[in-house]
């Protein structure tokens, strides 16, 4: 079965893919809209700090983020357009840094029982629960990829 | 350490999406083109299937493409806009459901010794590490689906 070391891993990889796709992006750029339906740059990083957040709850860590901050980037939320609703790219991307700090030391914590406790809803134990949420920020960080060339950039910054 | 079950299991969870994501799509709809660099859902999917067919390859099974039919859909290949490389959507798909089955079958019938066995790559030094790497690979193009299936205009929302 899957351990924390390996969730850690499949995570730090997803903010590699974070940093190399935002570098040189600024904030405006993160609140372009796609011509379509689809959530903007902004939003998917800061659904991804909050889905990080649960992660770091359910594995008995401290969330970065309180509720107030995290209800506009929760599932089913309104599309983000307007700029008072979102959070500031720099303030995102420093706090997804220390959330993968705060994660890695959470799952490296947890112990083989405690992952094979039933204590979740979304799954038969708290591993299949976190590798859920793990697959979650995988399948999100692949948007990322075209919500950069959304600004024009019209380059590519890493081999996948 | 992850092993095959884990690894398949979020495989059927990205054919699943993939399943939802081109609900009532057309080939056509496949090969909209972004207004931005990036490729086509024909290119995203037939990339994954081509990918899987590494998996497979690596895993000591057969592919189900060959080399001609795969070579549009590698990566570093040209961006697919013309028709005449694409293979149809619908085919895609059914290679997607078959490749998962074979994936199921060879994965979960290596043992420890084989998934730790020294792998000779750049980015993974055992075998199970590149296939838990490419495992990785797929959910990411799978989040893209997301974006290709409302480029077609359907403006709705499936998952």
């Amino acid at each position: 079965m899957i351990s924390g070391a390996e969730m850690i891993h499949l995570l730090a990889r997803n903010l590699q893919v974070i940093e190399a796709q935002t570098e040189g992006l600024t904030h405006a750029d993160s609140m372009l809209q796609l011509p379509f339906r689809g959530n903007c740059l902004n939003w998917v990083l800061g659904h991804m700090l909050v889905y990080r957040d649960h992660t770091l709850k359910m594995a008995g860590g401290v969330p970065l983020w309180e509720k107030t901050r995290a209800l506009p980037y929760w599932y089913g939320s309104e599309a983000m357009q307007a700029d008072d609703d979102s959070v500031d790219l720099g303030i995102i991307l420093a706090d997804l840094r220390r959330s993968q700090e705060r994660l890695a030391a959470a799952l490296a914590a947890l112990t083989e029982a405690q992952f094979n406790a039933d204590s979740c809803d979304h799954g038969d134990n708290l591993r299949e629960c976190l590798l859920e949420l793990v697959w979650h920020d995988g399948y999100h960080a692949g948007q990322i990829e075209y919500l950069r060339q959304l600004t024009g950039v019209n380059d590519q910054v890493m081999v996948i | 350490m992850i092993t095959a079950t884990d690894m398949t299991t979020m495989l059927a969870q990205n054919l699943r999406v993939i399943g939802l994501q081109t609900e009532g799509l057309t080939h056509g709809d496949s090969m909209l083109q972004l207004p931005f660099r990036g490729n086509c859902l024909n290119w995203v999917l037939g990339h994954m299937l081509v990918s899987r067919d590494y998996m497979l390859r690596i895993a000591g099974a057969e592919t189900l493409w060959d080399a001609d039919k795969s070579a549009p859909y590698m990566f570093g290949s040209e961006e697919m806009t013309a028709e005449a490389d694409a293979v149809p959507m619908e085919s895609i798909l059914a290679d997607l459901q078959r490749s998962q089955e074979c994936l199921a079958e060879v994965m979960t019938a290596l043992d420890d010794g084989t998934l730790d066995a020294p792998f000779e790559n750049e980015r993974d030094d055992t075998l199970r590490k590149r296939l838990a790497f490419m495992t990785w690979h797929d959910s990411y193009h799978t989040g893209q689906t997301e974006y290709l299936r409302q480029l077609s205009g359907v403006n709705d929302k499936v998952i």
